[in-house]
């Protein structure tokens, strides 16, 4: 049963990571409209700000894709030096702090995001957008940031040697 | 005074985290939350919100997924083939015969890709098993290359700058061509030194077999000329004034795609993995991007990057020597820490400093990469150094040691940097003429 569920999380964290690599190519098409704007001669407000929304949102839901494929630094110098049970809990110390503050970083993103959407907040850039619209985003992503490090944490845990 | 044991505590919690092997960005995410909750009675995570997301949604930032995308498009062309065989015939006659071909290729495709691994692996590719395959000395083909590959710092585009230039609020277009000269002067500093090598070496060098006449050398290295010319509109553009940095780079990145399809190289295999791959690198460093911000916030608090600027003005010393021990502690970070994380981990103390003592952020930004170009190539953790490890099958100390001499060298071109500020800034002040 357990099974499953770590291969639907698996699946959900490559979603994430596709969700990711299509906003990316939305940053180098809102770049090239913005050339394309210039050359011929019209004008599309927030271009600069939208792009810059669709890093946010590529560089978040990214984090959990990114973090299962091993993609985030670490020093491992000292941590390699260790094996066996002393090696797993290391492993559980670092994903156990990791925990805690992607949990963090995941609750303050959702906090602003309910912030944003009450008081109907607008950007202050050219765009003049719902704030809400493009954090929404950062929230999810973030969050499910914390769900990948909190499912390393359960699976090291279980892990027998 | 409980504010320094504060600030020792603050530090250490730092350094622990780092060491026992919690991730970077997570690392300075959460000593910034423990620093701000001791500093102050602010509301933390509001503050750390609203920060981070103000750096992860910046247009400056887009520069980097779009320079890292352009460059794992043109990784999986055949590029490294076409380096090799272009290159050769132009550089056999030169004492030192094909070595040359890696400080050159390096430096060409530091041209295309920011960063050091991605050179060192692209250019290995080929030249490793073809010098190997000539006979040619180990220590200074290998050393060369570990070296040579840590040019994809400096020559633009380039990763380290990106950051740097929006850790620091500067120019990353001024940044990029900054470090054209200074990329191109280490570039020749190397060649010189597997000139001079090699004629000392003589009897180790294998003698050359092949000959090729004019008109053939130029059929062999018609393949790189796309690569040329994309590489020259990219930072040509940026230079005249025409693209910023990010346009050139979504330019670069449409340039690449059209170069990969004509080579054949595009379907839908590579699209995928090269974009999944710059998705990947570019989220690392937004989020010890993202981090740095906070801990930049929370340095702040701590009030140690103003007390050290403070100190360090009050102490007088001179510039020269100042920049010597930064220069020395960036040599011993850089010992431990990759690059990037070196950067954005100081940036928050060390800018105050630099700019109280009055040094010019652009030059600053050179120096720097040139010194955390040379932590590539230190034990125990030099990126290079991992990357020639696994590609050559030879141990880290002997690839280390064939790459010391290239160590010294880099110190030398940083004394020259230092010595002649205009190396450095001749090219962005004439882009200033141009523009204006």
């Amino acid at each position: 049963m357990l099974k499953f569920f770590d291969k639907d999380l698996y699946k959900l964290y490559k979603f994430c990571g596709y969700i990711a690599a299509f906003f990316l190519i939305l940053v180098a098409v809102f770049i090239l409209i913005g050339i394309s704007s210039r050359i011929f001669g019209f004008y599309i407000r927030g271009l600069a700000e939208y792009s810059g929304y669709c890093m946010a949102s590529a560089s978040f839901f990214a984090l959990a894709y990114t973090f299962v494929e091993g993609g985030h630094i670490r020093i491992t110098l000292f941590f390699e030096k260790f094996s066996g049970f002393k090696k797993k809990l290391v492993e559980i110390w670092c994903l156990s702090v990791a925990s805690f503050f992607s949990g963090y970083l995941a609750f303050y993103f959702i906090k602003m995001l309910i912030i944003s959407y009450k008081f109907q907040e607008r950007s202050e850039g050219a765009d003049e957008i719902l704030i809400w619209i493009p954090q929404t985003s950062v929230a999810i992503g973030s969050s499910i940031f914390f769900i990948s490090v909190f499912h390393q944490f359960i699976l090291t845990i279980k892990k027998n040697d | 005074m409980t504010e320094i044991f504060l600030t020792i505590f603050f530090i250490s919690v730092l350094l622990f985290f780092l060491g026992s092997g919690i991730w970077v960005a997570i690392s300075m995410i959460g000593v910034s939350a423990i620093g701000m909750m001791l500093f102050t009675s602010r509301p933390v995570g509001d503050a750390m919100a609203t920060t981070i997301w103000g750096t992860s949604s910046s247009w400056t930032l887009t520069a980097l997924p779009l320079f890292v995308w352009m460059g794992e498009i043109l990784f999986r062309t055949k590029l490294s083939e076409n380096l090799f065989k272009g290159l050769s015939p132009w550089m056999q006659k030169l004492p030192g015969g094909l070595i040359h071909v890696n400080v050159v290729g390096c430096a060409l495709f530091a041209a295309i890709s920011g960063s050091s691994a991605a050179t060192v692996a692209t250019v290995g590719k080929m030249s490793i098993p073809e010098l190997r395959k000539r006979n040619y000395p180990e220590k200074i083909l290998l050393g060369s290359l570990a070296g040579s590959g840590t040019l994809g710092l400096l020559i633009p585009p380039s990763i380290i700058l990106i950051i740097y230039g929006v850790a620091v609020q500067e120019s990353i277009a001024k940044l990029f061509i900054a470090g054209i000269i200074p990329g191109i002067m280490i570039a020749l500093i190397f060649m010189s030194y597997v000139i001079i090598w090699s004629l000392i070496n003589k009897k180790e060098m294998p003698k050359i077999l092949e000959e090729y006449s004019f008109f053939e050398k130029i059929k062999r290295s018609r393949q790189l000329l796309p690569v040329i010319l994309l590489i020259l509109s990219v930072i040509g553009s940026i230079y005249t004034g025409i693209a910023t940095a990010t346009e050139a780079a979504s330019l670069g990145v449409v340039g690449a795609l059209i170069l990969s399809f004509f080579q054949r190289s595009l379907n839908l295999d590579t699209f995928k993995s090269s974009l999944l791959g710059a998705t990947k690198t570019s989220c690392m460093i937004a989020f010890i991007l993202a981090g740095s911000t906070f801990l930049s916030l929370a340095m702040g608090f701590t009030g140690l990057p103003r007390n050290l600027a403070i100190w360090i003005q009050e102490m007088n010393l001179s510039p020269y020597v100042l920049i010597f021990v930064l220069m020395v502690f960036y040599i011993i970070l850089g010992m431990f820490l990759d690059g990037i994380s070196a950067v954005v981990l100081t940036m928050a103390i060390i800018e105050p400093m630099i700019r109280q003592a009055g040094f010019d952020m652009i030059w600053f930004g050179i120096f720097l990469v040139i010194v955390v170009e040379m932590a590539q190539i230190t034990p125990p953790v030099g990126f290079n150094l991992f990357v020639l490890q696994g590609m050559a099958n030879k141990d880290m100390g002997f690839i280390a040691k064939s790459a010391f001499p290239l160590f010294l060298l880099m110190v030398l071109a940083v004394i020259l940097v230092v010595i002649f500020p205009e190396i450095a800034l001749w090219m962005p002040e004439q882009m200033v003429k141009n523009i204006n």
